[in-house]
């Protein structure tokens, strides 16, 4: 079992936030064909990842954008 | 900080014996190293080495090796690479020596030669042997040794053999246990030195996986040994050691594109059979996943996805 470094396990951290991001806006956009950029924007500012899987099932069966967006600004997930 | 920082040495070193175990002969045992004819091979006998300690030692972790070697005289012969790295249970040492080397002798019924490294911090502990006798009868057993701590630091800085590298990472690490910025010092001039010793990338790569996984750091400062890396990887054009990072980036983003497809599969039809998601966890390219999660969103049922899948419409 060879060791996993520092520098793979920070990459992976690195890549697993970034798909998580794209993944929750693609989800989104799939689902209502837009997002607004300030959304977009403060998707890509969440730094947990524990809560990036949580908007990413929210994304799913929200029924609006804005539900979404609304669920985000209190601060429920 | 000890905890949070302790050295993972006994999966290091089984690790290293594995990987490197002719430079290992060749550096620590350079008579017998001579003596293997090394173009035939060796075979390592991890599994049965397990059976044979299994119930003579309880819940430690070892480091031991047991490999088939074959000498320039075309026998055949056992070698047994006994490690003791921590120091603890020292005073039962050469009895274990003694029962191992028996119980492979039984179990082989062939010449079992032990061999013993001593990665402890105790200069004055140097068993050799073990036996007893009595009333004319006499059993011993009487094995060569290497002490870590006997190598001379200039003598592992100037080898070129990969097994230096290892013990040098093993006693820095010992010599630091409680001045980390020292080891962080340390750590970044032995991989300094990897670049400078002429190794290719991938020998530099697996030297490095050696270090980092013997010379832990605490998070903050082994960020800080990121940024040195990082630094003497560009000033020197070599980027080996960071491609780890871009590696882990894809590994990352593959492992969240997998899961992500199945979850928004799992949160629309709730179960999902186990062969899918086999299936989802075997692919490798990153474009198709975008695509799957795509479609996992837009289809009406599991069967759908699954026939999608099946005609490689993706």
């Amino acid at each position: 079992m060879p060791y996993i470094t520092s520098f793979e396990r920070d990459g992976i951290q690195q890549g697993r936030l970034q798909m998580s991001r794209e993944n929750v806006i693609d989800v989104l956009e799939t689902r209502f064909s837009t997002v607004p950029d300030a959304l977009r924007n403060s998707i890509f500012a969440i730094e947990d990842l524990a809560m990036l899987k949580q908007l990413h099932k929210r994304a799913i069966t929200v029924t609006s954008v804005q539900e979404f967006e609304e669920l985000l600004v209190q601060g429920e997930l | 900080m000890e905890d949070e920082v302790r050295a993972d040495y006994d999966s290091a070193w089984k690790e290293a014996l594995t990987v490197y175990f002719e430079p290992f002969m060749a550096f620590c045992f350079a008579d017998t190293h001579s003596d293997i004819d090394w173009e035939k091979g060796y075979e390592t006998l991890d599994t049965e080495l397990q059976e044979v300690i299994r119930d003579a030692e309880t819940g430690r972790r070892l480091a031991d090796k047991l490999v088939k070697v074959w000498l320039n005289s075309g026998e055949e012969a056992i070698v047994l690479i006994h490690v003791e790295i921590q120091g603890q249970e020292q005073s039962d040492f050469a009895e274990r020596m003694y029962i191992y080397n028996h119980r492979l002798f039984d179990r082989y019924r062939q010449k079992v030669f032990s061999f013993a490294v001593l990665g402890d911090e105790n200069t004055n502990w140097r068993p050799t042997g073990y036996s007893y006798s009595r009333w004319g009868f006499e059993s011993s057993l009487q094995f060569p040794v290497v002490k870590l701590l006997d190598y001379p630091a200039a003598t592992l800085e100037e080898s070129t053999n990969p097994f230096a590298t290892i013990i040098a990472a093993h006693l820095e690490t010992q010599a630091t246990r409680s001045d980390l910025p020292r080891r962080f010092q340390l750590k970044l001039r032995l991989v300094r030195r990897l670049y400078e010793r002429g190794y290719s990338r991938n020998q530099i790569l697996e030297l490095f996986r050696f270090i980092e996984w013997i010379m832990a750091l605490p998070a903050a400062v082994q960020q800080e040994f990121k940024t040195e890396i990082k630094r003497i990887e560009e000033e020197r054009r070599m980027p080996y050691i960071t491609s780890f990072e871009r590696d882990g980036i894809q590994q990352g983003r593959l492992q969240t594109s997998r899961e992500d497809v199945i979850d928004v599969l799992e949160t629309r039809f709730l179960t999902l059979p186990d062969a899918l998601k086999n299936r989802i966890f075997a692919i490798e390219d990153l474009a198709m996943l975008k695509r799957l999660l795509k479609r996992a969103i837009t289809v009406t049922s599991v069967q759908e996805f699954e026939e999608l899948l099946a005609q490689g419409e993706f």
